[in-house]
């Protein structure tokens, strides 16, 4: 009851003085509003991530050649059709794809671009997500033909021709001094992920059958194998089946690598979750700068109030109704100012959000701490300035002019 | 109702003690209506700090309405401020950017009085005092006689057992001025006790009993019987 009456008088008082109150509660709409777009940058690019990883990286692991081992990777050591054939006879694993790759030069005409160009089997988009805007992936029949024939991403296609719509033409591939004359049979979307494009950079690609990849790069092995397991497994442990399924096939089992998307994607996930953290925080310390201008105003505002207080006094206010009700005013004007600060960023965060093409996912923990630290400065900023209005004495306060 | 007995009163100012009440002794009944006089330095202002519970006696005991506020903590002497004294100040000290209703409301609300209770006691106070129609001009609005108006309100909307008024004239032109004394005069008519401090011989004239202070002490002590001055020691 009495509570509210003084809740009302603080309101009152922050309307009267409205310029000052809304200058005062800046510094906290500023660093409110900062940690918001921060941490909603931060979550998008989380989620925007983890969207990719779902779509590509679930499930996946890919075993390779350490080429930091302690000796040289023989020729004997890469895999062959027997080696993949029982790797994918492994109980967890759905497939199991070898692919060669080269960075080598394409061409159309006077355009060319540098490409990582694999030599896949038909199948691979078991373990590798394709989406094709044009045209069809390789099929068996390319594969067992040996067909000359490609399938490029998006962008390369752009690059070369001007266009998407590129099936049908041709386009000529160059690596050692050999030439070869390629058709192109379709085009891979780019992925959805900003991020993942972001990170892609020039990055080009095709495919084209692994019957012709080891006739061209002169490999009948292949260096490295992808496996897709299925989602509810364990993926290290199909990472130790397959050493132990090497070892008996009387493989050295030192000189193999297994890599886990999974474990890559939670490393990235944690050092930007751990970068978000960081970057708010250093936002968060111009909360403390608003703090600081919040008691300034109030001290002022109690040395201008000096006679209201006293007029309060000697009517009959006890000192806990007055520090009650600076306090409030501290707490109210930093409350207001959180809130502004988190309106202001969000509608920035997500505009951003928008523009970039990120998914909004709206910031909770965000949220909580500017509304918890909005708060607790106004406490903490507020009590100050409050108690020494609370402990004005009345005559005194009565005097001032 | 009050009752002062060897009240004194000692202001350290670093080294030096001052002395601004010296074992004074003075009984108020209720219905009285008093003037305190006496020179700047007299002590007046002091001892009307002590009966308004804004400060507390060195020495000495208080009695009000058959409490003792000597040794009253902060928060008692509030309460009893809240409760039992309704001031009138010299600068009126009305909330400025507040209405007159919301002004003569404030004691009520630290008497935790409800919002309706509130309104209806304030509404009828400022028509009392013949503001019945200022009930929301704030302050800046209102002639000084108009605020004083507003203050007496104020002091009364609480039925306090006594009302201090400090120089309640000492702002105003003569006009207001007795306007502000005919209300006084029949707020006492209704049994309402006044204590009136002036240094201005008509008003204390216009008292029932003339207290008059020098040097922290009692000087004099006399009715007022028409134009006469009787001692009544």
């Amino acid at each position: 009851m009495v509570l509210f009456e003084i809740f009302k008088v603080s309101i009152q008082n922050i309307w009267v003085n409205k310029m000052r109150s809304s200058l005062t509660m800046l510094g906290l709409i500023i660093g409110i509003m900062s940690v918001v777009i921060i941490t909603t940058l931060g979550n998008a690019a989380q989620a925007d991530m983890a969207g990719a990883f779902q779509e590509y990286g679930k499930g996946k692991l890919t075993v390779n050649m350490d080429y930091n081992a302690d000796r040289p990777v023989y020729y004997r050591d890469l895999f062959d059709d027997a080696d993949v054939n029982s790797m994918s006879n492994i109980e967890d694993v759905v497939a199991a794809a070898p692919d060669i790759s080269r960075w080598l030069s394409v061409k159309n005409e006077d355009k060319n671009l540098t490409m990582e160009v694999f030599g896949v089997n038909h199948d691979y988009n078991l373990v590798d997500h394709i989406d094709l805007i044009q045209g069809r992936f390789l099929t068996e029949t390319d594969i067992l033909g040996r067909r000359n024939v490609i399938v490029i991403d998006e962008k390369a296609a752009n690059e070369l021709f001007g266009t998407a719509e590129v099936v049908g033409e041709t386009l000529t591939m160059t690596f050692r001094y050999q030439t070869t004359e390629l058709m192109i049979m379709g085009v891979t979307k780019m992925t959805d992920s900003v991020i993942a494009n972001m990170a892609m950079g020039n990055y080009n690609y095709g495919y084209i059958p692994i019957s012709l990849a080891t006739r061209v790069f002169n490999l009948e092995r292949y260096p490295r194998v992808t496996i897709q397991a299925i989602e509810a497994v364990e993926l290290n442990s199909v990472g130790n089946q397959i050493l132990s399924l090497l070892e008996r096939r009387n493989r050295d089992k030192e000189i193999y690598r297994i890599n886990n998307l999974e474990t890559g994607f939670n490393q990235m996930d944690q050092t930007l979750g751990f970068l978000t953290a960081t970057i708010s925080g250093i936002a968060a310390i111009s909360l403390l700068v608003g703090g600081i201008g919040i008691m300034n105003i109030m001290l002022v505002s109690v040395t201008e109030r000096t006679r209201e207080i006293g007029i309060r006094k000697a009517i009959g206010a006890n000192r806990a109704t007055i520090l009650l009700q600076f306090l409030l005013e501290a707490i109210i004007l930093s409350f207001l100012g959180g809130t502004l600060g988190l309106l202001i960023g969000s509608g920035i965060g997500f505009t951003i959000v928008k523009l970039i093409n990120l998914p909004f996912i709206i910031a909770v923990d965000g949220i909580i701490i500017a509304f918890i630290f909005s708060v607790v400065v106004g406490v903490v900023f507020g009590v100050y300035p409050a108690n020494k209005a609370s402990k004005l004495d009345p005559i005194d306060a009565l005097r001032y002019e | 109702m009050i009752e002062i007995k060897n009240l004194t009163k000692t202001y350290k100012n670093g080294s030096i003690a001052v002395t601004a009440l010296r074992e004074v002794n003075l009984n108020i009944e209720e219905g009285e209506f008093v003037g305190i006089m006496g020179p700047s330095g007299s002590g007046k202002s002091t001892f009307m700090n002590i009966i308004g519970c804004l400060d507390r006696p060195t020495s000495g005991t208080y009695i009000l309405d058959d409490k003792a506020i000597a040794k009253m903590s902060d928060n008692e002497l509030a309460e009893v401020r809240n409760q039992k004294i309704g001031f009138v100040f010299q600068s009126f000290n009305l909330l400025p950017r507040t209405s007159a209703l919301k002004n003569v409301e404030l004691p009520m609300i630290y008497a935790k009085l409800s919002s309706k209770e509130r309104r209806k006691r304030a509404l009828e106070a400022l028509d009392w005092v013949g503001l019945g129609d200022r009930v929301h001009h704030n302050p800046n609005e209102l002639s000084g006689g108009q605020k004083q108006r507003v203050a007496i309100a104020r002091a009364l909307v609480n039925n306090p057992s006594i009302i201090l008024a400090d120089e309640p004239t000492g702002n105003l032109d003569t006009k207001s001025g007795n306007e502000v004394m005919g209300i006084f005069k029949k707020l006492n008519n209704e049994g309402v006790t006044i204590i009136l401090v002036t240094h201005e011989a008509d008003i204390a004239q216009q008292t029932k009993r003339v207290v008059t202070f020098k040097d922290g002490e009692i000087i004099k002590d006399a009715l007022n019987i028409g134009e006469e001055m009787n001692s009544i020691d």
